[in-house]
């Protein structure tokens, strides 16, 4: 369905850099995906490590202060495969592209309205065929599926809505968000991007459900206090048979946790994962990053390499499907690092397969707290699961 | 029904009874709707039109295709990004007009499950809706009920404020006063402190509010009041004056009450302190005014009571006044022997009412032309026990102070209309002889007066007619309206009204124009000076001459010689009063003469000549 000549309109690279110093870090990533054009939109994923307010300057001053969204992460993901304290930086360009991006701070104070704030932008898009919108939370601000529920409140169903939640290479305290060469913490930042060819979403985890379910007997938000009517820590700690050091470890407990997700049931067949982010060793609560109903049926969750694998190829063909064919530009990955830790060094296999599902394309991403992909059959926010943009 | 259906049915719940009113638990349906059955659009309609929506982007809900699919009469909608989309909507049994919408894109229609749950949802939201709706009304009850006990608090507080306060400058008022000097009174006692009263009186208000009207004296009370508020704020550090209180007690005056004085010197500070800020020019509706006050003072002992204290004050203010106004003075033993002594006459004169120790006398007047007595003006004295006949200027001024003249003056109408009622029944006057009272300028204020003299008529059957009715020229200065109203129903009732010591006061030609009056009395300062030649006499001749125009009659007063008498007659004067023919006598003397007279005119004495005006003069119709 797209013409040569609109292909040849649109661009998207990928750069990135491992170099120690914050500035020269931002500078060689972003040339090595500028390669000297002029970009219509940067996205970058780079560690918190860095001096971020230096790793951006050494960006912009590389891009002309070209629109920049960003976020930190618990890894990042290039075309050349996952890493560990880098910097990425995505560029794409050329007149089939427009693109227009936002932002809202003090998210936490009122979610819903930060998603509303933030997706506002779609309405500066120049017009084209095909579009999305792309955003970055602080998965620590609360209920991502209220940002979700206010961004999809502005877009409708006819804007998909991709994203992920920053990360902090699992400390777990403090998430950052970049907008041009402002490093903001607790904010939204987006990028509403138009494309005269199609933009494809697969979303994929991959867990399957261990042994029976259990209800929600009592939650509040993202926190679960009681499940069967028990002890929620207790109930997850003794079906799951966990190991000792995770009973009283809060680091072990969240590293034993990121293998063991709860799922809840979907008319899709495709169970919701909920990460469980930490444990409340005096309340016996459970602390998961997004909304748990009470009275919810869940399971708990395993998977291994093969499954995690499977749910990769699968993302990535539901991705391609709507290109009819065609080989993608580029695509950009929102990858749950619970998954990361299930593959181990298989990661690697992940990266490979993304890139070349189409032939060789580039490929970023980040490893997240949290994915967001709002299109038909997918409700909003996910989590341990994996969501592949495919542009067109 | 599987699994996934009864765990939506069950979180759809869930989520939707933790919304606390029914805006949010529409919004959150409607969403919660759409994410668990894949829906790309979802949506509330109800008689009030779209009340929420999902799946479009903001501000761009088709309301009118969807209020289609909420009546039956259509089953799509377009969705902008996706196109055509098939939709299920299903009537909310708790609100036959509202209808639940889902849509999604038509290559994957919703299946028999999914409309089975969908239905559930729209149970379980008209069910949440209708709770909402109980609870809001209740919740809106409540808070009507607390919003009305609020109210009714906030008014009974104002109301026991406007209880307590003037509304005018907002400061205590009497009750208010009084019960904190009670309070205050019973602290020293326990403290050994001294309490003050500074009783403080404008000098010249009346005169400011007179010509400059009454908004300007009422700013400028409102300013003094702020004055004297701000002198007995001080001292915050020590923590003294600061309770002070300060009222207003009435038109002009004010009240600080000082509490946990030391000495008496505390009490002439806060004196000192008042004077000084009153001397600043006050700056009111753009006058710049200068406001003296008179200050009485009086500190507390043991035996000290609120009346005794404010007694006190009020006395000590008077001689302030006394003593030049402007300045302050401290209640001493002489004013105490003062205040005494007019206590001890003050109870004289109280139980002179009780036991009628009052008499009338009576004046007569004559015609020139007999001269033979037409009328009498009734005077008041008092028999006093010990003292003999008094004057009425020993004990009126303070009859006027103490508030008893009404009932002294009630007594002499009354007297009066009896004694004549009397001389009419047994013969002893003509027809149309008549008796005239005095009335004071505060019986004329007074609004019992109309009722006392229509009482005094009646009670007595005098004719209204043969009583005349005397007033000085101040009642119609003081106030310049409600006289005449008065005035006018005086004469209504039939009596005349004459104009006493005319010429003494401002002497307004005017007054003769604007006031009901039938007859003037020349004051005994023009007459004393009319038998020889000059002004006096030039005066008087004017004066008949008006009176003639105007159809008033006019008596000469104090006249005591005959060259006066002479000179009167011969410039027209009809009417005269004086020592000259007859002093002020007993009713029985008077009785007497008349009778004497009555005797000597049918002997001795022609009819009286035809042109000579009649005592009475025609009451204008």
């Amino acid at each position: 369905m797209d013409g040569s000549d609109s292909r040849s309109s649109r661009w998207f690279s990928v750069g990135s850099s491992r170099a120690s110093d914050s500035h020269l870090a931002g500078a060689e990533a972003a040339d090595a995906a500028l390669e000297g054009r002029a970009a219509k939109l940067l996205i970058v994923f780079a560690s918190d490590r860095y001096e971020l307010p230096s790793l951006l300057d050494g960006i912009c001053e590389q891009a002309d202060d070209t629109p920049l969204i960003g976020c930190s992460t618990a890894g990042e993901i290039a075309t050349s495969g996952p890493g560990d304290a880098g910097a990425v930086v995505v560029a794409l360009g050329g007149d089939g592209f427009s693109v227009a991006t936002g932002r809202a701070t003090d998210a936490s104070a009122d979610l819903r309205g930060a998603g509303e704030r933030a997706a506002a932008c779609i309405g500066e898009l120049e017009e084209r065929r095909h579009r999305a919108l792309v955003m970055l939370t602080d998965g620590l601000a609360g209920n991502q599926q209220d940002i979700v529920r206010g961004a999809h409140g502005v877009l409708g169903a006819g804007v998909p809505l991709v994203g992920g939640c920053a990360g902090d290479d699992l400390k777990m305290s403090r998430t950052f968000q970049f907008d041009g060469r402002e490093v903001l913490t607790d904010a939204v930042v987006t990028a509403a991007i138009g494309s005269d060819a199609p933009l494809g979403i697969g979303v994929r985890h991959g867990w399957r459900r261990v042994g029976e379910p259990v209800l929600v007997t009592r939650s509040e938000g993202n926190r679960i206090f009681e499940l069967d009517e028990q002890p929620a820590l207790d109930v997850y700690l003794e079906r799951l048979d966990a190991p000792a050091a995770a009973r009283t470890d809060a680091n072990e407990f969240t590293r034993f946790a990121l293998t063991h997700p709860l799922g809840i049931g979907r008319r899709s067949g495709e169970d919701q994962v909920r990460f469980i982010g930490g444990a409340d060793f005096e309340d016996r609560s459970l602390a998961c990053i997004a909304e748990v109903p009470p009275a919810a049926m869940a399971w708990f969750m395993e998977g291994d390499r093969d499954s995690v694998l499977e749910a990769t190829d699968a993302a990535c063909s539901d991705a391609l499907m709507p290109l009819d064919g065609n080989p993608p530009l580029g695509m950009i990955v929102f990858d749950c690092i619970a998954r990361r830790g299930v593959l181990g060094e298989g990661i690697e296999e992940e990266i490979r397969r993304l890139s070349s599902v189409a032939g060789r394309v580039p490929v970023a991403g980040f490893y997240t707290y949290g994915e967001i992909a709002r299109t038909h059959g997918a409700g909003g926010f996910h989590n341990q699961t994996l969501v592949a943009l495919a542009l067109g | 029904m599987a699994s996934w259906s009864t765990q939506q049915l069950v979180e759809f719940l869930a989520g939707i009874s933790g919304c606390v009113d029914e805006r949010s638990a529409m919004r959150d349906a409607v969403e919660r709707a759409a994410e668990a059955l894949d829906a790309d659009v979802g949506a509330l309609v109800t008689a009030a039109g779209l009340v929420a929506s999902t799946g479009f982007p903001a501000g761009l809900a088709p309301e009118a295709e969807l209020a289609a699919i909420g009546r039956g009469e259509s089953d799509t909608v377009s969705v902008p990004g996706v196109g055509e989309c098939a939709a299920v909507s299903v009537v909310l049994d708790g609100d036959p007009e509202s209808t639940f919408i889902i849509a999604r894109e038509p290559a994957e229609p919703f299946s028999h499950e999914d409309i089975s749950v969908f239905r559930g949802m729209a149970r379980v939201l008209s069910l949440t809706l209708r709770q909402l709706r109980l609870i809001e009304s209740e919740r809106k009850l409540r808070e009507r009920s607390q919003r009305e006990a609020r109210e009714r608090r906030a008014a009974q507080k104002e109301l026991a404020h406007l209880a307590h306060h003037d509304a005018l400058t907002g400061l205590p008022n009497r009750a208010l006063l009084l019960d904190r000097l009670d309070q205050a009174l019973s602290v020293a006692r326990r403290t050994g402190t001294f309490v003050a009263i500074l009783f403080v009186d404008l000098d010249n208000f009346k005169l400011i509010n007179d010509t400059l009207g009454h908004h300007v004296g009422d700013d400028l009370l409102c300013e003094i009041a702020s004055r004297l508020r701000a002198s007995v704020r001080v001292d915050d550090d020590s923590g003294r004056r600061t309770n002070d209180t300060v009222a207003r007690f009435g038109g002009d005056e004010f009240v600080v009450l000082g509490e946990g004085l030391r000495s008496e010197r505390d009490a002439q500070e806060i004196a000192a302190r008042i004077a000084e800020r009153l001397a600043l020019p006050c700056e009111v509706a753009g006058e710049e005014l200068f406001v003296t006050a008179s200050t009485g003072v009086v500190t507390s002992d043991g035996q000290s009571t609120s009346h005794s204290l404010i007694r006190d004050a009020d006395a000590a203010m008077y001689h302030a006044k006394a003593r030049g106004r402007a300045r302050a003075e401290v209640f001493d033993d002489a004013m105490r022997g003062r205040l005494l002594e007019r206590l001890g006459r003050e109870k004289e004169l109280r139980q002179a009412i009780e036991r009628q120790e009052f008499v009338l006398v009576y004046q007569p007047i004559f015609a020139v032309s007999g001269p033979s007595i037409v009328a009498a003006e009734a005077l008041i004295r008092w028999q006093h026990p010990e003292r003999g006949m008094l004057p009425p200027s020993e004990f009126i001024p303070l009859a006027e102070e103490t508030n008893l003249i009404s009932q002294i003056d009630e007594w002499v109408i009354g007297q009066a209309c009896d004694q004549l009622a009397s001389w009419q029944a047994s013969g002893t006057v003509a027809a149309d002889f008549s008796v005239s009272v005095n009335l004071s300028a505060r019986q004329v204020e007074d609004g019992r007066l109309l009722q006392v003299v229509r009482r005094a008529f009646d009670e007595s059957g005098v004719a209204p007619s043969s009583v005349g009715l005397e007033i000085t020229e101040t009642v119609l200065i003081e106030n310049t309206d409600s006289p005449i109203l008065v005035l006018d129903a005086l004469r209504s009732l039939g009596a005349r009204l004459i104009l006493d010591d005319f010429g003494t006061g401002y002497s307004s030609l005017s007054y003769l124009q604007r006031f009901p009056l039938d007859a003037l009395k020349l004051d005994r300062s023009f007459i004393a000076e009319v038998a020889e030649p000059g002004r006096d006499r030039d005066i008087v001749a004017a004066l008949l001459h008006l009176a003639e125009v105007l159809d008033l009659t006019v008596v000469a007063e104090g006249v005591e010689t005959d060259a006066q008498l002479r000179r009167l007659e011969e410039l027209g004067c009809q009417f005269v009063q004086g020592f000259l023919l007859g002093r002020p006598m007993l009713a029985s003397d008077l009785e007497r003469r008349l009778s004497a007279e009555a005797s000597a005119t049918v002997t001795a004495l022609p009819p009286a000549s035809a042109d000579s005006r009649p005592w009475k003069p025609a009451i204008a119709s």
